[in-house]
């Protein structure tokens, strides 16, 4: 019964998973060392890219504004993906495979849904804040190109569907999505903006030190620590992976 | 004291039948008298209130003058704000359906829009879907994250002996066990197992 | 903020009812006198005008206002009285922002902004000292315990222009507080 078993699986020889102790521990470390292995462009290990997207998943998440688009890491977790997805099928044919075949497949679920997910964060943010993401070229430079005609056609219609049903309507000068001119009452402005001010809530990674928050009051932020703040003192820090989101 | 304030009640009104609704309620503009068709008519009547008072070229800075043009002016834009978060409240909630439901309106949920929001959605799931081609994923699956393919479990009553991949288990009452989730979730669900996190 | 444009809770927040007393005579708003046949509306004439409209015309000074009354000492007093009695008004998600926004319009605008700080400090504290005492230090249990409410006091803390800008978990002086109260959301923007 030697063949594809005995390559896969490190040092041991075809040990069987159907016993009664399985060490999904094990199992899962063996998977992480095979996954490496599979990377034809040998960049990095693949298990630290499933760590840093699973870390600008959170990021993500956590922040009110639209963050870098992890381009090389999707990239990468992609094919890796779809190559070990490849061996998983080719294992499955093998009916005494049946059990290793399901937890590696197992994995592979977990990090096809981690760039599900991070795309998903990423695409439902953008529609939040389309027409401002358009309007800045800063913003703009953080969008993927599949993104970015998402973003333009996705503005584009939300204006058109106003248009049509209402501002169409309007007395002309009123026909604005762009109230700014406006300035009757607080609220005219009216695309949407990432509140920075939002309150996160973040671990800290490197010692930061002392950060003013406004004039003369300064606080530190020190590695280990958890902390809710503000957005904006931090928005740097987020960026350069010193702080990260929860 | 009571006072109405005659602007800005339909815009309001529109507002509170929304929250008043579990998912949508039908779009309230298609007749003449609906909701939406009369706060674009106030938004005329007041436009045109106040050109005519303009008109008139009196001195705005005088209360007397000014005050009630920034009466009209203000209940303007509250109207239009109204009627513009009605109707993007509306498109979003449009736009998620196409993240749970797929490619096409379930039926009953059709009648309770507009054609040209039927419309909007059609043109957004184009939009998705060719960014989904593009990137070559399909984002409305795996909408939760894949479970543990083994859990641990102490089981809360005993259960007798079932039967597991790994041969028959017998599951005693305070024992813990770490086994398949397939085999043991109906347990779970009916509480004669609790799963134990780590 | 600008986001709030479309939030159907901070429209319908501002329909909040203002007593409002002109301060001059004013053309074509007779008809906010109930009591008058008059086209025009003559100065002094009280009305209940919603926030929108009341703020607007109360920064040109055109109108006077008064506290609406779930804002007035005597209610006040009775949310500090028993900081775990959570009233009716305060679970409008804007009442605080609301708060704010009038004090700069009326008399006793430094009480109302203190007692509505001291009332959400009150809060805050409440739901840190719950956060401190649950037993894993970790992350998750900290955003565990931080419940939807909990982090709506953030936002609030946000709206009302409470200065509650840091809180970290294990330290002796937790909450960073800036000195002294400001309007948000013009000092914001501008810094920015």
């Amino acid at each position: 019964m030697a063949g594809v078993e005995d390559d896969l699986v490190g040092g041991q020889g075809g040990r069987r998973l159907d016993d009664e102790d399985v060490d999904e521990g094990q199992v899962e470390r063996d998977f992480q060392e095979e996954f490496a292995d599979f990377d034809a462009f040998g960049a990095r290990a693949k298990n630290v890219d499933v760590d840093l997207l699973r870390r600008a998943l959170l990021n993500e998440k956590g922040a009110p504004e639209l963050l870098h688009y992890e381009a090389l890491l999707v990239k990468h977790l992609k094919e890796a993906v779809d190559r070990q997805q490849e061996v998983v099928d080719e294992l499955q044919t093998n009916v005494s495979n049946m059990m290793r075949s399901m937890m590696y497949q197992m994995e592979l679920d977990r990090v096809n849904y981690l760039i599900v997910e991070y795309l998903r964060t990423r695409l439902r943010k953008i529609e939040r804040h389309a027409f401002f993401i358009i309007k800045h070229e800063e913003m703009r430079d953080r969008l993927s190109e599949a993104e970015l005609r998402f973003a333009q056609r996705f503005a584009d219609l939300q204006a058109s569907h106003l248009r049509k049903l209402a501002l169409s309507k309007m007395p002309e000068v009123h026909q604005k999505l762009d109230d700014q001119n406006n300035q009757v009452n607080m609220s005219t402005l009216i695309f949407p903006e990432p509140d920075l001010d939002s309150f996160v809530i973040c671990q800290v990674l490197d010692d930061i030190g002392d950060i003013e928050l406004e004039e003369n009051n300064i606080v530190s932020m020190n590695a280990g620590e958890l902390v809710a703040i503000r957005y904006w003192p931090i928005r740097d820090f987020v960026r350069q992976g010193s702080v990260a989101l929860v | 004291m009571t006072s109405i304030l005659p602007y800005g009640a339909k815009g309001r009104e529109l507002l509170l039948e929304l929250k008043r609704s579990e998912w949508l309620p039908a779009y309230n503009g298609k007749r003449q008298d609906d909701g939406v068709r009369q706060v674009l008519g106030e938004i005329d009547a007041l436009y045109k209130r106040m050109r005519s008072r303009m008109a008139e070229s009196r001195d705005m800075r005088e209360p007397f003058y000014g005050c009630p043009l920034m009466v009209y002016h203000a209940s303007t834009l509250r109207n239009k704000r109204c009627l513009l978060a009605y109707l993007k409240y509306r498109a979003d909630l449009i736009g998620n359906l196409r993240w749970d439901a797929g490619s096409a309106i379930p039926e009953d949920l059709r009648r309770k829009l507009c054609a040209e929001e039927a419309q909007y959605f059609s043109a957004y799931d184009n939009i998705l879907s060719d960014y989904m081609r593009e990137v070559d994923l399909d984002l409305a699956a795996d909408m939760e994250p894949p479970k543990n393919l083994y859990v641990e479990v102490r089981v809360l009553r005993d259960c007798g002996e079932i039967d597991t991949v790994s041969g028959p288990v017998v599951l005693a009452k305070d024992t813990t066990h770490n086994l398949r989730r397939s085999d043991v979730e109906h347990l779970i669900r009916q509480g004669a197992l609790e799963q134990v996190t780590s | 903020m600008a986001s709030a444009y479309y939030d159907l809770d901070a429209i319908l927040a501002e329909e909040e009812r203002v007593p409002t007393t002109f301060l001059s005579d004013a053309q074509d708003l007779g008809i906010l006198d109930s009591s008058s046949d008059n086209d025009d509306l003559s100065r002094g004439t009280k009305a209940e005008l919603p926030l929108w409209l009341a703020t607007t015309l109360a920064e040109r000074i055109w109108v006077k206002l008064e506290l609406p009354r779930c804002y007035q000492s005597r209610f006040r007093t009775y949310l500090l009285a028993d900081p775990t009695v959570v009233a009716l008004s305060e679970r409008s998600p804007t009442y605080y922002e609301t708060g704010f926004r009038l004090a700069s319009f009326v008399r006793e605008s430094s009480s109302l902004c203190d007692s509505l700080i001291r009332t959400l400090a009150t809060r805050f504290k409440g739901v840190i000292d719950k956060a401190q005492n649950s037993r894993n230090e970790d992350i998750s249990s900290l955003t565990r315990s931080m419940t939807a409410i909990e982090r709506r006091l953030f936002d609030l803390a946000h709206q009302g222009s409470i200065d509650i800008l840091l809180w970290k978990q294990r330290d002796s002086e937790r909450i960073h507080s800036a000195r002294g109260m400001k309007r948000k959301l013009g000092a914001a923007n501008a810094a920015r």
